[in-house]
């Protein structure tokens, strides 16, 4: 898989395209618009982040030339702005997702996957597994082993979404946005509660963990290799 | 160029006024003089041709009556008392041969008028013309009338007297209209200078403050009038934005205490994993806090600038119809496992359906703000009630808790920014919470007030008018 990442803010930038190379991705970066616009048009590419501020040509332009040459790699647009306005601009001049700056490492890797498979056309799976443990999206059944599990709606989609992205951190932030859909963080941990009820029923009675806490970052769902 | 800088008239509004009024006033002066002056030489003129007529008439009874001689003793005799230059009278044949006239050296250019001559041959009873002889220094009005057989009289008299008399009119006339100019010229500025006196306090008053002077506002006359509401909105308008450089000053104070010890803190974590020696686990304990730290500060950041844009109105872009009560329960599902893990007991008091305008995100953070603040300060075995009615178009939402309370001496301020009670310090949160309420609730039209008993608990309520709300900014005049 290969990402351009188009970005003037060059020690972002290095953090960026080294948190893409170790999840296995290869990365091109380019500093300024044109540069970047250039590339985008002679490599072929599995997804583009691109930041709206950038020197000689700005982000919603490139995207916006991208466009008209009739290039639909799927892009996510980076920007410091976070008002619902600039997303619908950065949407409307034919971006595929809009993340704010600062955002986590992880959330960004989450969404250049998806992004990925969305257009890789890659069919909804129908259940998901990780290790011995089994979700069945259609019955919404969870099993682990030979032992089934039963979850209360909140924790079904939470254990949906760590499931989905098996082996990613993905941090409180994405948890409530995409989750239970509130784009805000509550003072209170109501993110580690269900993490904390959830590992209860998945993780406690068996020797073999699967949910992890990155300390700072957020959890990850994964085998232990 | 300086006579066209003389040409254009001044550019303030007073002296347009005054120009506009005094035009408008002497122009319509002048068109009332014109009909005037029309009408008096009209009824004039007429007097003098019916004067004329009757005379021909007298005359021509006296030819029946007393016969010829004495019609030409008469003539003689009414030529010499009105003035042999003032008028003439001759007797024609109908073919314009002259049988007698009275003393015509004044009238000599007089000619016999075959044209008039000819109508009264066609059946006319009277032909008037107006004369203008060089002899004469007046026009003059000519009658022919048949008095008899074959025997026309012409009467002819100097309009000296008409003329005169429009002249006057003429005369007066003009130093009239000249006083009159200048009195509406006068009157015009004044009434321009009294209308415009309120226009000239604000700009004073906006001059000053744009020196500096905020606190300075529009003397305010009860005048009623426009001017008074220009002035009463302006200061209106002041108020308000003192409010708001207030606020944000507050606001940057805030700034600068709140948001520096989290930055302290993360400076902290970072120097001391540059100058103490640590295993992995340790540094990265040391990263794991940053990080958090990190999350904090965004989050208020996050909740400043929601603030912010929910009470300058900015950012309302989407009103639809959202259920309030499904809102509610969510939420109340999400706290759920926080409220369980606290032994506390979260209790509804809901309709089936509530429908309300506006943007479901800033509902969602209300109810999961004022939900989250209760479940903050609510011991074990206690109970947050959440109820929500609807009536007469308002909705009203409490939240109310078995928690520790607030004072009477906080609860003025609980929904400042970043203000803690004392008791709630211990608690993590930003301070920011309740205020991103109330900006929420008033951004949506609503109002949001809290009681309390220290100890026993506080409730929450929150009033919505159920309709979106037409923004409305105007004071009430």
């Amino acid at each position: 898989m290969r990402v351009l990442l188009v970005e003037d803010d060059l020690k972002l930038a290095s953090f960026i395209s080294k948190g893409l190379r170790e999840a296995g991705f290869a990365v091109d970066h380019c500093a300024d618009g044109e540069d970047g616009l250039h590339m985008a048009l002679t490599e072929p590419y599995d997804a583009a982040i691109i930041d709206i501020m950038l020197p000689k040509l700005d982000g919603l332009s490139l995207i916006d030339e991208l466009r008209r040459t009739k290039n639909s790699t799927p892009v996510i647009i980076l920007s410091a702005k976070r008002s619902v306005d600039d997303r619908i601009r950065g949407l409307q001049a034919g971006g595929d997702d809009y993340l704010v700056k600062p955002f986590s490492f992880a959330e960004l890797l989450a969404r250049v996957q998806a992004l990925i498979r969305r257009s890789s056309g890659t069919a909804e799976p129908t259940t998901l597994v990780v290790g011995d443990l089994f979700m069945d999206l259609r019955t919404r059944k969870v099993t682990r082993g030979e032992q089934k599990i039963d979850l209360p709606p909140l924790e079904f989609s939470l254990l949906e979404y760590l499931m989905r992205n098996a082996g990613n951190v993905v941090s409180k932030t994405m948890i409530m946005e995409h989750v239970w859909d509130y784009n805000f963080d509550p003072q209170t941990n109501v993110v580690e509660v269900r993490i904390c009820k959830l590992r209860d029923k998945i993780d406690k009675d068996f020797d073999k963990k699967l949910i992890h806490t990155v300390y700072g970052a957020g959890y990850v769902l994964e085998q232990d290799s | 160029m300086y006579l066209n800088k003389i040409l254009r008239p001044p550019r303030t509004l007073a002296s347009r006024l005054t120009l506009w009024y005094a035009g408008i006033f002497i122009i319509s002066t002048l068109v009332a003089f014109g009909a005037f002056y029309l009408v008096i030489s009209t009824v004039i003129s007429k007097n003098t041709d019916q004067d004329l007529m009757e005379d021909v008439q007298g005359y021509s009874s006296m030819l029946t009556a007393e016969g010829i001689d004495q019609v030409k003793s008469e003539m003689a005799w009414e030529a010499l008392s009105d003035g042999q230059e003032h008028i003439f009278l001759r007797l024609l044949t109908m073919d314009g041969k002259e049988v007698a006239a009275t003393d015509m050296s004044a009238w000599r250019s007089v000619g016999t008028g075959r044209h008039a001559l000819d109508k009264l041959k066609r059946g006319a009873d009277y032909v008037l013309e107006t004369l203008d002889l060089p002899e004469q220094e007046f026009k003059a009005r000519t009658v022919y009338g048949s008095i008899g057989p074959d025997l026309v009289l012409q009467i002819g008299e100097s309009l000296e007297e008409d003329e005169e008399f429009l002249e006057l009119h003429r005369i007066v006339f003009i130093p009239i209209m000249a006083v009159m100019a200048i009195i509406a010229a006068i009157v015009g500025w004044l009434m321009a200078r009294r209308a415009l006196t309120g226009v000239e306090e604000v700009t004073q008053t906006a001059i000053e403050i744009s020196k500096g002077a905020l606190d300075k506002r529009v003397p305010f006359k009860a005048r009623g009038d426009e001017i008074e509401r220009l002035a009463t909105t302006f200061n209106y308008m002041l108020d308000r934005i003192n409010v708001l450089i207030k606020g944000m000053r507050e606001m940057s104070d805030n700034i600068a205490h709140d948001l520096r010890s989290p930055l302290a803190r993360i400076r902290g974590v970072a120097e001391m994993a540059l100058t103490t020696s640590a295993n992995d686990e340790e540094y990265k304990a040391m990263a794991g806090s940053m990080l958090e730290e990190c999350d904090r500060l965004l989050g208020m950041i996050n909740a400043m600038l929601d603030i912010a844009e929910a009470e300058s109105g900015a950012g309302e872009t989407k009103l639809e119809a959202v259920d309030l009560v499904g809102i509610i329960q969510r939420a109340c599902e999400l706290f759920q496992a926080i409220a369980e893990e606290n032994s506390v007991t979260i209790a509804t008091e809901l309709p089936e359906i509530c429908l309300v305008y506006g943007e479901a995100r800033k509902f969602q953070r209300m109810v999961a703000n004022l939900l989250d603040n209760a479940l903050k300060f609510t011991p074990q075995q206690g109970t947050v009630t959440v109820s929500l009615k609807a009536d007469n178009g308002q909705v009203a939402i409490s939240v109310s808790d078995t928690g520790i309370g607030i004072s009477e001496d906080d609860l003025p301020h609980v929904f400042k920014r970043f203000y803690r009670c004392d008791n709630s310090r211990a608690q993590h949160g930003t301070g920011l919470g309740l205020s991103l309420v109330k900006a929420i609730v008033g951004s949506l039209g609503g109002s949001v007030n809290a009681t309390s008993h220290l100890g026993k608990g506080s409730t929450f309520t929150v009033t919505l008018p159920q309709q979106p709300l037409s923004r409305q900014l105007q004071p009430s005049l």
